[in-house]
């Protein structure tokens, strides 16, 4: 729990875009995890494995919910923008940029498809490859690469849409 | 390749390194030559670099009370160390190869008492023995040598014979 928590919080987060279902989703995964940990196949990525199933959940759960959203409530835990975990060696004009380009980048990653959302999130945020985003999303590799190009392609035209209007 | 200037889903690729070796030493050669590329790579390459700022901006600690409810959700549902020790042992990769095992031990071990159960009459050969001991004790010439050992031979002796000659009998009448 310590070990995989934050990552998965993090992720679930970052597919959502809201705390409040960040947290049902990690709650869910881990008890997933719990129930299910004999289907684990040693010798692979345990992150890995809770990633697709807060994939497999969060899917699930926009599936039940047929496309609607909910409005992000507001958590105690905001948003740890210059401290926590963050590494010191940042330089301050670093995060000046940072805190400038964050903004704009997080409207444009609400505005994409969950789907877009997960590869873009797997692949450049997390680092995964295109054959580990296909096993942990359940696609093609082929599949992992045409999302990603789109959600890059729309990515780039929001951030410039929001960053003009800042 | 270094004529022509890469497309955008290549450069992603190669961004990402997910191009054959070498299609990605083409790549690499023609970024160092053509500044137009270079700058087609170095916008995709901020791209990244915006969207990891950004989720190093709203990375989250997981709540307290997230953690808590994870854990009263895994306490309430208890699993027995005896169950979880059974269901492995249920596995098709052990429990099938352990039914085998099985299955064939108690065959073997049926097979086995149903020979023995063959071999019961041991009994009747007890019996035989017997009557060839009484029988000898009448015939031959050493009949003065008592099969029955002295101890037991306290006047029963005819008794024993009688006995072990209904029984020789029986033996040949089988």
């Amino acid at each position: 729990m310590e070990q995989y928590g934050k990552a998965t919080y993090n992720f679930a987060y970052r597919l959502t875009r809201n705390d409040s279902d960040a947290a049902d989703l990690t709650q869910e995964a881990f008890i997933r995890v719990y129930r299910a940990w004999r289907s684990f196949v040693p010798g692979t990525s345990f992150l890995s494995w809770i990633y697709r199933i807060v994939t497999n959940l969060y899917r699930d759960e926009l599936r039940r919910q047929k496309g609607r959203y909910q409005e992000e409530i507001p958590e105690d835990n905001a948003p740890q923008a210059f401290g926590g975990s963050r590494p010191l060696a940042v330089e301050p004009i670093d995060e000046y940029v940072e805190r400038q380009m964050s903004e704009p980048v997080a409207k444009a990653l609400e505005a994409l498809t969950p789907d877009q959302r997960a590869v873009l999130v797997l692949a450049d945020i997390e680092e995964y490859s295109y054959q580990e985003i296909a096993e942990i999303v359940g696609c093609s590799i082929g599949t992992v690469r045409s999302r990603l190009h789109r959600a890059r392609n729309q990515l780039r035209r929001l951030v410039t849409e929001h960053s003009t209007t800042l | 390749m270094t004529n022509e200037h890469i497309d955008s889903s290549t450069l992603i690729d190669y961004l990402h390194h997910e191009l054959a070796p070498g299609q990605d030493v083409l790549v690499h050669a023609h970024l160092t030559a053509c500044t137009e590329c270079a700058g087609a790579y170095e916008a995709e390459a901020r791209l990244t670099e915006a969207l990891r700022a950004e989720a190093r901006a709203a990375e989250r600690e997981l709540p307290l009370r997230v953690e808590n409810h994870i854990l009263t959700g895994i306490a309430g549902r208890p699993i027995p160390a005896w169950f979880q020790r059974l269901h492995i042992l249920v596995r098709p990769a052990i429990g099938l190869p352990a039914a085998a095992v099985l299955v064939l031990a108690l065959a073997l071990g049926f097979a086995s008492l149903g020979s023995h159960t063959q071999h019961a009459p041991t009994i009747a050969a007890a019996y035989y023995l017997d009557a060839h001991a009484a029988l000898s004790n009448r015939s031959l010439p050493f009949a003065q040598t008592s099969v029955v050992p002295a101890a037991l031979d306290n006047g029963t002796t005819n008794a024993g014979n009688a006995s072990a000659a209904i029984a020789a009998n029986t033996i040949a009448s089988e």
